[in-house]
């Protein structure tokens, strides 16, 4: 699906941005959230009332909804605030009031669906509520850019001879699975605790088998190949991870309530929840064909730091990190 | 008879060392783990070299290694660790059971072609 951009703000290579759909007529209020999305670092992506379930079916990977109160004819938009509320919980929906509404006008229903609502040009409010349900959490440039340089070696390295473009690293809301399989693996380090998750289609990765440009060599490929190169690309971001930035020393522990929080997988709806309703940072790899014969492969890349996340410590210690660890050389002893 | 094996949970790890080994007339046997290693070491005592991971199931890389020289009792076979790890506490440890070397992955055989020769001649 073509998706109408409004906003793609400007922003550093490793500045964290979030998607975000908007379900706006007015084409005053447009021109200012473009405006708002460009200083917030949102993407926003234009759709109609009409639209707006296919648009939000066709991406798994959003921040938030922005939508009016009212559409083009001023008939309210309740019933699509519940649908949209119904098919993807884990997103905020933040409602543009219309002139002279009130939120206690607001049918309790369609309140307890809303993460907040803001009142035409009050953008310092709607400011607010992005701050407090999608940048709640503050991912260093240095840690995005360090994670994101491992992992595009490791990706590089997995797949001999391909081109790997990664896309500017952004936050999700959403909990749901690309693709049929994904590897799942914890990390944590003084500062941060939760998991490293990497997802993609199995039939693209097999292409690539089958083309050998993986280190899997076998005329014949199946799932299990493809779990096996999926496995040692996250073994190896694992180790890069561990490396730089160590583990955290079991005498950290002793006496201290070490929480572990199940982890939920919906096979029916292809949903995975950690537990917490915290932002995850996502990276989009795209691995293509310099010859073109094969498809392209995409893998997202994301980080749940559900257990343990504090970037302050990461900011104090990271004179202290270890250098990046050269590959592929053999150190004799 | 193999003259080197390479032991890795990792299919995609044992499949590209293997492959280029055997490319260059190396004989190999792998290895799923660290029990497994053991096993296969057991059965093929003229292997010559040994590329071990760290981080497998059921046995670790270096208790492996560590068990191949007490339990084992082979005291002469070249060990290289080809691993994502690279703690110093780690590395120590595997020199102190005679391990020869260590590989930060990923395994790129040139690097390493001439000095695996020598280690199996």
């Amino acid at each position: 699906m073509k998706l109408n951009v409004i906003a793609q703000p400007t922003a550093s290579e490793h500045e964290v941005l979030s998607k975000v759909i908007v379900v706006e007529h007015d084409a005053q209020t447009l021109a200012a959230l473009k405006v708002f999305f460009e200083e917030c670092k949102l993407v926003g992506y234009r759709a109609s009332p009409e639209s707006a379930s296919s648009v939000l079916g066709a991406n798994i990977d959003l921040g938030a909804i922005f939508l009016s109160e009212t559409d083009s004819n001023g008939r309210d938009c309740f019933a699509l605030v519940n649908a949209l509320h119904m098919a993807r919980p884990d997103l905020p929906v933040f409602m543009r009031l219309a002139p002279g509404h009130e939120a206690d006008d607001l049918p309790a229903e369609v309140s307890k669906a809303l993460a907040g609502v803001y009142a035409s040009g009050d953008y310092a409010y709607a400011k607010e509520l992005i701050e407090t349900y999608l940048f709640s959490r503050h991912y260093p440039n240095e840690f995005v850019s360090e994670i994101k340089a491992m992992t595009l070696a490791a990706v590089q390295a997995s797949f001999k001879g391909m081109q790997v473009e990664v896309e500017q690293p952004y936050i999700v809301k959403d909990k749901l699975i690309y693709g049929e399989l994904f590897s799942l693996i914890p990390l944590e380090s003084n500062w941060c605790r939760g998991y490293m998750m990497l997802q993609t289609e199995e039939e693209r990765i097999l292409d690539i088998i089958r083309a050998k440009k993986t280190s899997v060599h076998t005329p014949e490929p199946t799932f299990q190949h493809v779990n096996a190169v999926l496995g040692e690309l996250s073994n190896m971001v694992w180790g890069s991870f561990k490396n730089r930035y160590g583990l955290k020393s079991l005498q950290d522990g002793l006496g201290q309530v070490r929480v572990e929080i199940p982890i939920i997988v919906n096979h029916m709806r292809k949903y995975i929840s950690f537990g917490s309703d915290d932002p995850q940072l996502c990276f989009k790899f795209t691995v293509t064909d310099p010859d073109g014969k094969l498809d392209s492969s995409v893998l997202y890349q994301k980080f749940i730091f559900s257990l343990d996340w504090a970037p302050e410590k990461y900011d104090e210690s990271n004179q202290n990190v270890n250098e990046l660890v050269s590959s592929g050389e053999l150190e004799l002893f | 008879m193999a003259q080197v094996l390479v032991v890795d949970d990792s299919d995609a790890v044992r499949s590209e060392v293997s492959g280029f080994l055997s490319k260059n007339g190396i004989t190999v046997a792998t290895a799923v783990d660290g029990k497994d290693g053991l096993v296969k070491i057991k059965s093929n005592p003229d292997v010559k070299l040994i590329f071990a991971d760290v981080n497998m199931p059921n046995m670790d890389g270096l208790t492996m290694v560590e068990k191949i020289r007490s339990e084992v009792g082979n005291k002469t076979v070249n060990i290289i660790m080809l691993t994502t790890e690279s703690d110093a506490g780690m590395k120590e440890r595997g020199k102190a059971a005679g391990i020869k070397g260590w590989i930060v992955k990923p395994f790129n055989g040139a690097n390493v072609l001439d000095a695996v020769k020598k280690m199996v001649a």
